[in-house]
């Protein structure tokens, strides 16, 4: 397994979550269409590529990422496009010849369907919505299910939302949704949304969430212990250093939020330190110089205080304090009371549990429910913070 | 010989056997990624990388090192083709035109992809032309079982000047071919690959260059020696140690300088300042080049910030040139985002500025200051060359053990009789130092500063006695008395900060806590001190530990 801090994890790259994988097949068995919903580098991406290599009989996946499609009839295009060139689908003859012949009746003015490809004559432009439902209805799937998985879903929203106004990102919306619950169709596919910005945030604020209402929602959550130690000695196979238990428990207590991409990101400076000194028995002292270099490179954590400026005036300057004071007070902690008294100060008592939820939920602080405590949920992220944000 | 290594050295200029032989820095980057390009089978999208570095620091050759060793490897070379693009590339504003490129250099690369540009030219008129030109790439490299490995040197030019809908669209691609892997350079850290809200975020793993340390630049001195066949280069590097480290801290350790003073030790001798001298006169046409890029308010802003050597506010700036803050403040951005200014914040909502290329701004003062700038490079280079010279603490304390490295000794015996030991002349300055060093290591600190007074008068005019005064300054730290050095660095007359000016931030560390002015006074430190701060701070440690 090697180091991988910016592609996604493929292949014997990718750390096997099993509870993950199968929380996220136990929904596909329900029958639901998912979002798959967390932040940035938590590893979204690499999950959905996992179960589309590794696909459970009976199903065909499909992934799309959308991200650069500014328009509706694009996206059903890319998404056409997907289905006709899918490589699970391209190994069973008998559907890629029901393919072939669909595309023909289909598409009549097809300039080629061959096996690694299906261009499209370069004149004609179709409605790609409609043309997804005819495929839907009379392809042949075998008893096969197909899971569409599109990832960067919510940035194809927002392009639309930018570029074409909200009625029309809406729309997209909607139009999904009409797929979802399209009873002729709805028995082979099933879709699967993602994406680095939250779905449920762009449609709350396009007061649009009764349609996505029906999603089931998947959250990946951060590494157990276990799985944390567990992807650290699958790294440490592939590299020249090794790391004792004890250390390897200091490293996961430094990091605390165990996601992937931290502990990717730790072993990548320990690695440094290792070319630096040729040490080859890895100790705590390396771990802390590693951790401190994640946060002095500015750039890894800045993301999370630039994404809060969508927030305006009260609703900002009142997150920014509770988080300011989580970081510089020798507790590292703020109670209920203090962040009540804050919301006060703002005239935001009517409104901030809603803002309190969503530092939670994008995983910036969790709390003790008992205690009714709050801390960030990263010990880094809490470091960076206090150096560069609340100093 | 005079003129012509940093031009033999320019990677453009060699043959790759002599690139090779040549490649003596970078070799633990260059092992990195090589290696990672050895062991990806690239069944799947591989992690695509950037090497990001200000200019001179090796990042072409770097780059063309990578593509010599791919071609050479023989496992590699049947499964992989590099292609390199050159240094500038003007062309490529749109993604489309980035395929066609590629489609042309791969087209000279191998024999198996002639016709692939005219292929891609057959869709030119067609709405997805952008499209369709990664497609026909794509589906020939799969054709004929092959990876592609695209080295672009200044991708950060060329990603700066996509739309994001092309950002946007590259990422899909390189998130989901497995075709296709980039390894780029940049001379310029590039805000879209930490902004959050922009595609590229964190997506390329950066590499990061850094100024050569004293290790890596005597191993290249001595590379560059055996290349033009010096024999002597070895005598040459141990005579001028500290000259060298003295230099190499200037020049922050720079490859493409470090040639130029390799030169400059073959052809002449002289003082540290006078090599100095020589050096500056070899980079003024690049450094011309880059100031005549700018437009003439940002020259000006340059200017300011070039004289002032330290960080300066942007109200200080906006003072010295009578403009508004808000027009200079836009200009720095400008100049911070093309890389030539560092900003460092003074708090939530003020920033001080720095010229980012430091040797640059040492250039600047000398060939654009007065008098007064002058004599602050000289200072500066007079404290490195005998900071760097000095033999180890160890060093001197084994050598002096029985006279100068315990309290007791000093207690002991009168300070004169050192005087003596160490061959030191006897005159009214060397009296009253020892008196005071001797007073202070008795922790009898207010007569020893009262002391401190007389001699600075008595070496006001000669710089002859600098290193003492530097070390008594130590000594003043070691006994934790920052305020009275604070107040000694005050003392406009004697100019301690210009002439101690490393001392001074070390001081400054010691100090931060105070205050919250000492800290923002150290976070001026520019990167040409940061190495001598330290081991002055080791020192003061060190001697506090020693000496309790």
């Amino acid at each position: 397994m090697k180091i991988i801090t910016g592609q996604a994890a493929r292949g014997e790259n990718f750390f096997k979550r099993n509870i993950l994988i199968n929380k996220l097949w136990r929904k596909i068995d329900s029958d639901s269409s998912i979002i798959i919903s967390a932040p940035r580098r938590v590893g979204k991406t690499s999950l959905m590529r996992y179960i589309e290599d590794n696909p459970r009989d009976k199903y065909y996946v499909v992934y799309v990422i959308t991200e650069s499609v500014y328009n509706e009839n694009k996206y059903y295009k890319e998404i056409v496009k997907a289905i006709l060139n899918c490589d699970s689908i391209k190994k069973r003859d008998k559907v890629i010849n029901s393919i072939k012949d669909l595309a023909k009746n289909i598409f009549n003015s097809i300039e080629e369907v061959g096996v690694d490809s299906v261009k499209f004559s370069k004149n004609i432009e179709f409605n790609y919505y409609e043309k997804f439902i005819e495929i839907m209805r009379s392809i042949d799937l075998e008893g096969h299910k197909l899971i569409i998985m599109i990832d960067e879903f919510a940035q194809t929203i927002e392009n639309i939302q930018q570029k074409e106004g909200t009625t029309s990102a809406v729309q997209l919306l909607q139009s999904n949704r009409a797929l979802r619950q399209n009873s002729d169709i709805n028995n082979k596919f099933q879709f699967i949304y993602t994406g680095s910005i939250s779905l449920e945030g762009i449609a709350r604020r396009m007061d649009s969430s009764k349609f996505i209402n029906d999603l089931d929602i998947l959250k990946v959550t951060p590494l157990s212990e276990e799985e944390g130690k567990s992807l650290i000695n699958e790294l440490l196979k592939g590299l020249d250093f090794t790391m004792d238990d004890n250390t390897i428990n200091h490293m996961l207590s430094e990091i605390k939020w165990l996601i992937p991409f931290y502990i990717q990101l730790a072993m990548d400076k320990i690695q440094d330190i290792y070319e630096e000194e040729n040490v080859s028995v890895i100790y705590n002292k390396s771990v802390d110089i590693a951790i401190r270099r994640m946060i002095e490179e500015n750039n890894k954590f800045s993301s999370w205080h630039e994404r809060l400026k969508v927030y305006k005036n009260n609703d900002y300057k009142f997150i920014i304090e509770v988080l300011n004071i989580i970081s510089i007070t020798e507790s590292k902690k703020i109670t209920y009371n203090e962040i009540h008294d804050l919301a006060v100060k703002y005239n935001l008592e009517e409104t901030y549990k809603e803002l309190l939820d969503t530092l939670i939920d994008d995983g910036y602080i969790n709390n003790d429910e008992g205690e009714r405590l709050y801390t960030f949920t990263s010990p880094i992220l809490r470091m960076w913070w206090c150096k560069k944000i609340a100093n | 010989m005079q003129i012509s290594s940093l031009s033999l050295y320019n990677p453009n200029n060699l043959t790759e056997q002599e690139l090779v032989e040549r490649f003596v820095i970078r070799k633990k980057e260059f092992q990195k990624i090589f290696k990672d390009i050895k062991s990806s089978d690239m069944k799947y999208p591989e992690q695509h990388y950037i090497i990001e570095a200000q200019r001179g620091y090796g990042k072409t050759t770097l780059l063309k090192r990578l593509y010599i060793e791919i071609k050479r490897d023989k496992e590699l070379k049947a499964r992989i083709i590099p292609v390199l693009f050159p240094e500038e590339q003007y062309n490529i504003r749109k993604l489309f035109k980035l395929w066609e490129v590629t489609a042309k250099y791969l087209e000279k690369e191998s024999n198996e992809f002639v016709g692939l540009k005219d292929e891609m030219d057959k869709y030119s008129q067609g709405e997805d032309y952008e499209d369709i030109c990664f497609k026909i790439l794509e589906q020939k490299l799969k054709e004929k079982n092959k990876k592609l490995i695209l080295l672009i040197d200044n991708i950060g030019d060329i990603l700066k000047k996509f739309k994001i809908y092309e950002q946007q669209k590259l990422r899909e691609i390189l998130l989901t071919s497995a075709e296709i892997r980039i390894i780029g350079a940049s001379s310029e850290v590039l805000g879209f690959t930490y902004d959050y809200d922009k595609p590229f975020y964190d997506f390329f793993k950066q590499i990061k260059l850094k100024g050569l340390n004293k290790k890596e630049t005597v191993e290249f001195l001595e590379n560059l020696g055996e290349i033009y066949n010096k024999k002597d280069i070895n005598e040459i590097l141990k005579s001028n140690k500290g000259k060298i480290e003295a230099l190499r801290r200037l020049t922050s350790g720079v490859p493409r300088i470090i040639i130029l003073l390799f030169d400059i030790f073959n052809g002449s001798s002289g003082t540290t300042f006078k090599q100095l001298e020589i050096l500056l006169d070899r980079v003024t046409p690049l450094y011309k080049h880059t100031m005549d890029s700018l437009s003439p308010v940002q020259q000006e802003i340059v200017d300011v910030i070039s004289l002032s050597w330290e960080a300066i506010t942007t109200k200080e700036i906006a003072d010295k040139i009578r403009m508004q803050s808000k027009e200079v403040s836009a200009q720095l951005n400008q100049l911070e985002k093309n890389g030539f200014i560092n900003k460092i914040p003074v708090n939530k909502k003020n920033y001080m500025y720095q010229i980012k290329e430091r040797f640059f701004n040492i250039w600047y003062l000398m060939r654009f200051g007065g008098e007064k700038e002058k004599y602050k490079v000289l200072w500066l280079v007079n404290f490195l060359e005998y900071w760097c010279s000095r033999e180890g603490v160890e060093e001197i304390a084994l050598k002096h053990k029985d006279t100068l490295i315990t309290k007791e000794v000093h207690e002991k015996y009168d300070m004169s009789e050192v005087i003596v030991n160490a061959d030191i002349t006897r005159d009214d300055f060397n009296m009253i130092y020892t008196l005071a060093v001797n007073q202070l290591w008795n922790d009898r600190v207010v007569e020893s500063i009262e002391k401190t007074y007389i001699f600075l008068q008595l070496a006001n005019n000669t710089d002859k006695y600098n290193k003492k005064i530097n070390e008594y300054l130590i000594l003043l730290m070691a006994k934790k008395q920052y305020n009275s050095l604070f107040k000694l660095f005050n003392e406009i007359e004697f100019k301690l900060k210009d002439k101690f000016k490393p001392t001074y931030y070390a001081l400054m560390y010691f100090m931060k806590k105070q205050d919250e002015k000492f800290e923002i006074e150290y976070r001026k430190v520019s990167e040409e001190l940061e190495e001598t701060i330290k081991e002055i701070i080791a020192e003061v440690n060190n001697k506090e530990e020693k000496y309790k």
